[in-house]
């Protein structure tokens, strides 16, 4: 359904973004990074509601000739954006509204995940050639940055090591397959 | 027509537009100069009325623009004004002619028009005519705009006087249709006499007169216009039309509600250029738009003084929602005709401008959103640039800088289209410059030094890449090399490993042509791109001063008391210690650095590339004090760990001297990194004191020298090290040479020594550089032969042990000896003492004479060679290896008395154990030297001497001890001991026994009882002398009590009455005070007497 699925902190720099088309990822980096400008502007409009009472769904963001971008943001301002073909009309809000939240939960996993710097990119310390729409099985892990003067980082990872940020990976998979 | 204006705001619709040309050749230069003069007049005040007209300069308007004037009475040419050049009376036709020509091009819109000449002089120029000027050239025109108020008020009446004509045109005539160009041919045979064209017609010019109120200042009067012409318009479905009514009613009621303006400015417009958003927001001040923004709102009336204005606003002005709506509405109709995109789109960019000034920066977005997909036509290159690039304005008017960004950025990469002929490199670059804050990436690299990275790191990267390469295809290499270390720099973490190595290889390829600079670089458009230091390649993680090595570390004389206590604190010791981080940085270091001196930073260095980082002129950046850097070169490993560096220079003055930073070569990329700037760095202080030049000494021994370093327990630094091991008792010479390999005299120097303790606890003794000496030595190289013999005597001496001492020198010269310092030179000497002979037990023999006694020492050899050991003046004893032997050496009594008794003088503070360990030991040497036990090993051909120091016990140290009370026995005057005493038979033989008392206390009184006895030989002593031996006398002695040092002598005689040897033996009679004293002070000679015959 989704062609990309981005996850934005609250400073406004990706922790995660995944498209389906590979070999243009850069134009949905644009994309979502543009994005943003709406994403403010409708935080900023919503500043003074409640928080228990604030709609975290943003509803569409703008569309494009052959995208729809949609936008989530949670209380503690971390951004979700989401890319849509522009053809596929079966899709509803309700349905969008759905996907994020079931983003947002799998998100709150990581961020639950003691192991889990919050801030740090989500980030695969394997190989990115997964294929476009197929299931990546390769363990996600948050590469944390690299602290300066740190002995060269373990690159094997303990076997007990939870691979929390897999779930997630998976989930933004499930989303993209359904259209491929 | 096809050119949008994508200036346009919605206060244009109530200007005039005025076209001002050169004809013939004027520079463009004096053009604008004049252009520019008569664009300031913009606003003019109608003479008997409270209208204002506004004008809109162009210097170009395509006449198919012209051609929409009657749709828009904004957009019709209504004045032009034409400047030239005219320097001679005959060119002057030829130029009015000209002027003619111009006109013709706009001819059928125009109300008047104006020609300015510029360097004629002469009689033409009296001639009085309106519609030319004349001027002696481009400095002197005071009157050009005082000629331009004229020029717009004849505007005025003319458009004053169609007004007129249209809006009382209301009589039985019919009312011509306007239209616009493309429509002329759909009109064709239709019914004129119809009510639905007569509407038509009626809406149209409602709409028309509409447009003169507004341009003519009559504001109220449009709105009505409008008003009516929206209902005639709307119930004919003439929807291009109605768009245009609607339009209009928006920028009335647009121009009544913001009299600030929308588009930025009203009057001067820039010539080519674009709004300035800034300056809008400048115009509408916040406080003025609250009130404006509710025009129904009671708090209004106050303000504005002409009320029926406010009610006609009431009442026929659009609510700043319905402006919004309306614009829609019109944008919606007109969106129906294809032709009419250009009209589209700059209703648009309109609805845009109003809404930034509301706030509404969603519904803006919708309105650009629609704009960006209105298709005009095939635009050339230079259209899409000026289209995207008045996006990327109107975003950023709106806030969305990111979109903003996003356009600037598409017509940065328009400029070099691979279908441009001529690719605008500069234009490009400076676009893509003006990007840089919408992807809030700032190009100073101390932006990024602290806390996390900020932005998007992906479209940055892209951007920078982007700047790289145009900056070098504009030929500009420095700046590319600039952006690359920027890239390199701030986007490392977000580097993949092959990207390093694909940015590293480009960017050496750059420097290797163009070095990177630690300079300012200015850019075209006059900002400056700060320097890019390498403060990550590598990574350095700790700066630490290094103190000099031990042997010349200077040290201050203590001349001045006190001058430890720190005068901080009163206290003389606080366990709080301010941590203040600030200062932590900056604090003096403790020790001393020394001009002339190699001084020593390491750094913790860790390279995060993924390749070997070569790093090459690696030198100390510091402040305070000139200072020699040696730059290092150094190669670190792929991702290595922290990896030590130590970087070097020699402090040429004195004073405090400051290490800021380091620099360095990377890729060809020159860097000063300041540890300000550096996150993450540990310092531990970063600000020495350098004193003046000391003098250097080198120190060499006869001995080579040893890794082995004393226990650590010596406290002192050692520079030097000797060892030797030694057979317990061997002696061995060692030669100190030293050589002052500095610049500076020496003019100081001295000598001490120390001893350490022994790991066994036992001191030890005797070593002979006790005193210290002072020694002026010569500048030069200067040598000096110690002897320091090496002292062992263990203890226990059956194992092995070590002996460590410490040789000082202590020297000083050149300007830092004035300043009162100087260095220390250690040189330790360790010697393993291995166990040689010993004595196993030692034991004493009386000898014959009272003053003598034979000492016995079983020597025990346990070396692993045969050795021989010989005493004074005694034969030589061969000990084979583990062999036991027992030595006999007669010797005289010691009278020990004489040794160190005095524990007062000494110090109070020795214990009397201590005092006769120590009494002992002195005892030890004693004997040790009247002994001179000497061995040799001659295989190996080594001597040493043997002690019986630790072994004498109190019983050998008494039979080796002269007893206090000596005791003397004379016969016949003569003191009679071994040697045997003559007397004749018959004769009285005087007998004196004389008690000399050495002890401290008195003794006696004594009875002494003399038996005589003779000895025969065969163990029989035969005492019944009664008939051979006779007294005179009692053989019973008394003796008084003897004081201490007092003599006493008692006196009798013997009469020998045969010949024969006779023994006297004197024994004690057992008395309570004799008990009390040891036996052997009672140990009288025996006296051995030989009676001669009387004859003989």
């Amino acid at each position: 359904m989704a062609v990309c699925v981005a996850v934005i902190a609250k400073e406004n720099y990706p922790l995660y973004i995944r498209s389906a088309p590979t070999e243009s990822e850069l134009k949905f980096h644009y994309m979502v990074h543009t994005s943003l400008d709406v994403v403010d502007e409708k935080i900023s409009a919503m500043g003074k509601a409640l928080v228990d009472q604030r709609e975290l769904y943003l509803g569409l963001l703008y569309p494009t000739e052959d995208y729809k971008v949609y936008g989530y943001v949670t209380n503690s301002k971390v951004k979700f954006v989401m890319v849509v073909d522009s053809s596929n009309t079966a899709l509803r809000d309700n349905e969008i509204r759905s996907m994020f939240r079931k983003l947002h939960n799998s998100y709150t996993d990581v961020m639950c995940n003691p192991f889990y710097n919050p801030g740090d990119r989500i980030q695969s310390s394997g190989s990115d050639a997964a294929e476009p729409g197929f299931p990546v099985i390769t363990t996600w892990i948050p590469t944390c940055e690299k602290r300066m003067g740190e002995q060269a980082r373990a690159r094997t990872l303990p076997s007990w090591f939870p691979a929390y940020a897999q779930a997630f990976d998976s989930m933004v998979t499930s989303m993209m397959i359904q259209v491929c | 027509m096809s050119v949008p204006d994508y200036m346009q705001c919605a206060e244009d619709h109530q200007t005039l537009l005025v076209v001002v040309q050169p004809v013939g050749i004027v520079s463009e230069e004096n053009f604008f100069r004049i252009y520019k003069r008569i664009s300031s007049v913009s606003q003019i005040s109608v003479r008997d009325s409270q209208r204002v007209l506004y004008i809109r300069y162009r210097h170009h308007y395509p006449p198919e623009n012209n051609e929409w004037g009657d749709f828009q009475t904004h957009r019709k040419v209504v004045g032009l004004i034409t400047i030239t050049d005219c320097f001679s009376a005959k060119d002057w036709p030829q130029t009015f002619e000209k002027f003619h020509v111009q006109k013709e091009i706009y001819g059928s819109t125009l109300y008047d028009s104006r020609l300015f000449v510029f360097g004629l002089q002469g009689e033409i120029t009296e001639q009085p005519r309106t519609d030319v000027a004349f001027y002696p050239n481009y400095e002197d025109c005071e009157a050009v705009e005082k000629r331009i108020e004229d020029f717009i008020e004849s505007l005025f009446i003319v458009l004053e006087s169609k007004r007129l004509d249209r809006a009382t045109d209301k009589s039985g005539d019919k009312i011509p249709l306007l239209c616009v160009p493309f429509e002329k041919k759909d009109f064709v045979g239709l019914d004129t006499d119809s009510r639905h064209y007569k509407k038509r017609c009626q809406g149209r010019m409602r709409k028309h007169v509409g447009d003169l109120c507004l341009q003519a200042g009559m504001l109220q009067d449009s709105l009505v216009h409008y008003h009516m012409s929206v209902e005639l318009l709307r119930s004919v479905n003439d929807f291009l039309w109605l768009g245009a009514a609607l339009e209009g009613l928006c920028s009335a009621s647009v121009i009544c509600h913001y009299p600030g303006g929308t588009g930025g400015k009203t009057g001067a417009r820039r010539f080519q250029g674009s709004s300035l958003p800034a300056e809008a927001a400048n115009r509408h001040r916040p406080g003025a738009q609250e009130v404006l923004i509710d025009p129904g709102a009671l708090t209004t009336n106050g303000i504005n003084p002409d009320t029926s204005a406010e009610i006609g606003r009431a009442k026929n002005c659009l609510s700043p929602e319905d402006i919004i709506d309306k614009y829609k509405e019109a944008i919606s109709y007109y969106s129906k005709y294809k032709n009419a995109g250009v009209i589209e789109l700059e209703a648009c960019v309109k609805a845009v401008r109003v809404l930034a000034i509301q706030k509404r920066s969603m519904d803006a977005s919708e309105f650009l959103q629609n704009a960006v997909y209105i298709n005009l036509r095939q635009l050339s290159e230079e259209e899409k640039i000026q289209r995207y690039s008045i996006l990327s304005e109107l975003y950023e008017l709106i806030g969305f800088h990111r979109k903003s960004a996003f356009f600037k950025r598409v017509a940065a990469m328009q400029c070099v289209a691979p279908s441009i002929s001529e690719p605008g490199w500069r234009a490009c670059y400076k676009l893509l410059l003006e990007t840089l804050p919408g992807y809030s990436l700032s190009l100073d690299p101390k932006d990024f030094s602290r806390g996390t990275h900020r932005g998007w790191a992906a479209v940055q990267m892209r951007l920078l890449h982007e700047l790289v390469y145009a900056s070098r295809r504009m030929g500009n290499p420095a700046l590319s090399v600039r952006h690359l270390s920027f890239l390199l720099q701030t986007m490392l973490d977000f580097l993949s490993d092959q990207e390093k190595k694909d940015v590293t290889q480009s960017l050496e390829n750059y420097t290797c042509k163009c070095p990177g600079t630690m300079e300012l670089l200015t850019l075209p458009g006059g900002p400056t791109l700060p320097p890019v230091p390498f403060t990550k390649l590598p990574i350095v993680r700790r700066v630490k001063l290094l103190n000099l090595p031990a042997s010349l570390r200077p040290q201050k004389m203590k001349s001045l008391l006190g001058q430890n206590v720190s005068t901080k604190s009163p206290f003389i010791y606080s366990p709080i210690i301010a941590h203040n981080r600030g200062e932590e940085r900056n604090k003096k270091i403790d020790f001393q650095w020394v001009q002339g001196d190699v001084c020593e930073v390491q750094l913790m260095v860790y390279n995060p590339m993924p390749f070997e980082l070569r790093v090459e002129n690696m030198g100390l950046l510091t402040s305070g004090v000139d200072f020699e850097s040696l730059p290092a070169a150094l190669s670190l490993p792929a991702e290595s760990g922290l990896y030590p560096v130590t970087l070097v220079g020699v402090p040429q003055t004195t004073g405090m001297i400051t290490v800021n930073g380091y620099h360095t070569t990377v890729f060809g990329v020159f860097s000063d990194c300041l540890l300000d700037n550096l996150p993450g760095v540990k310092t531990s202080g970063s600000t020495v004191e350098v004193i003046p030049a000391l003098p250097r000494l080198q120190i060499s021994t006869s001995l080579p020298r040893s890794a082995h370093s004393l226990q650590p327990s010596s406290g002192d630094e050692i520079s030097t090290n000797v060892s030797v091991q030694l057979y317990n008792g061997e002696a061995q010479q060692l030669v100190i040479q030293l050589e002052n390999i500095g610049t500076e005299p020496l003019e100081t120097l001295e000598v001490t020594s120390r001893l350490l303790t022994t790991k066994d606890g036992i001191s030890v003794s005797g070593f002979p550089l006790c005193s210290p000496f002072r020694q002026v030595v010569r500048p030069r190289v200067e040598s000096k032969p110690v002897n320091a013999p090496e002292g062992g005597k263990p203890g226990d001496p059956s194992h092995m042990k070590t002996l460590e001492a410490i040789l000082n020198f202590k020297y000083s010269g050149g300007p830092g000896h004035a300043e009162g310092y100087y260095r220390n030179l250690s040189l330790g000497l360790h010697v393993e003492a291995e166990p040689s002979v010993f004595f196993t037990r030692v034991t004493t023999l009386p000898a014959t004479s009272t003053r003598q006694c034979h000492l016995l020492l079983d020597i025990f050899n346990s070396t692993e060679h045969e050795l021989t050991v010989s005493a004074r003046g005694n034969e030589e004893l061969i000990l084979h290896a583990g062999e036991c032997q027992r030595m006999a050496i007669q010797v005289d009594k010691f009278s020990f008395e004489s040794f160190p008794e005095s524990p007062g003088e000494k110090g109070q503070l020795t214990n009397p154990k201590q005092l006769e360990e120590e009494r002992q030991e002195a005892r030890g040497l004693e004997i040790d030297s009247k002994l001179d036990v000497h061995w040799r090993i001659p295989s190996l051909k080594r001597t040493g001497e043997a002690s019986v120091e630790g072994l004498l016990s109190q019983l050998v140290l008494e039979h080796l001890q002269l007893a206090p009370l000596q005791w003397d026995v004379l016969v016949d005057g003569q003191p009679c001991d071994c040697e045997a005493a003559a007397c004749r038979v018959g004769d009285p033989v005087r007998l004196e026994v004389r008690l000399t008392n050495q002890s401290l206390r008195s003794v006696g009184p004594f009875a002494l009882t003399v038996a005589p006895f003779q000895d025969h030989q065969n163990g029989v002593h035969n005492y019944d002398l009664h008939d051979a031996v006779s007294f005179v006398g009692s053989s019973t002695f008394y003796l008084d009590a003897v004081q201490p040092s007092g003599q006493s002598a008692c006196l009798g005689a013997l009469l020998f009455l045969y010949t024969g040897d006779f023994f006297l033996h004197i024994h004690f009679h057992q008395d309570s005070a004799s008990k009390e004293l040891p036996p052997s002070w009672f140990c009288l000679p025996s006296v051995h007497v030989r009676a001669l015959d009387a004859q003989a």
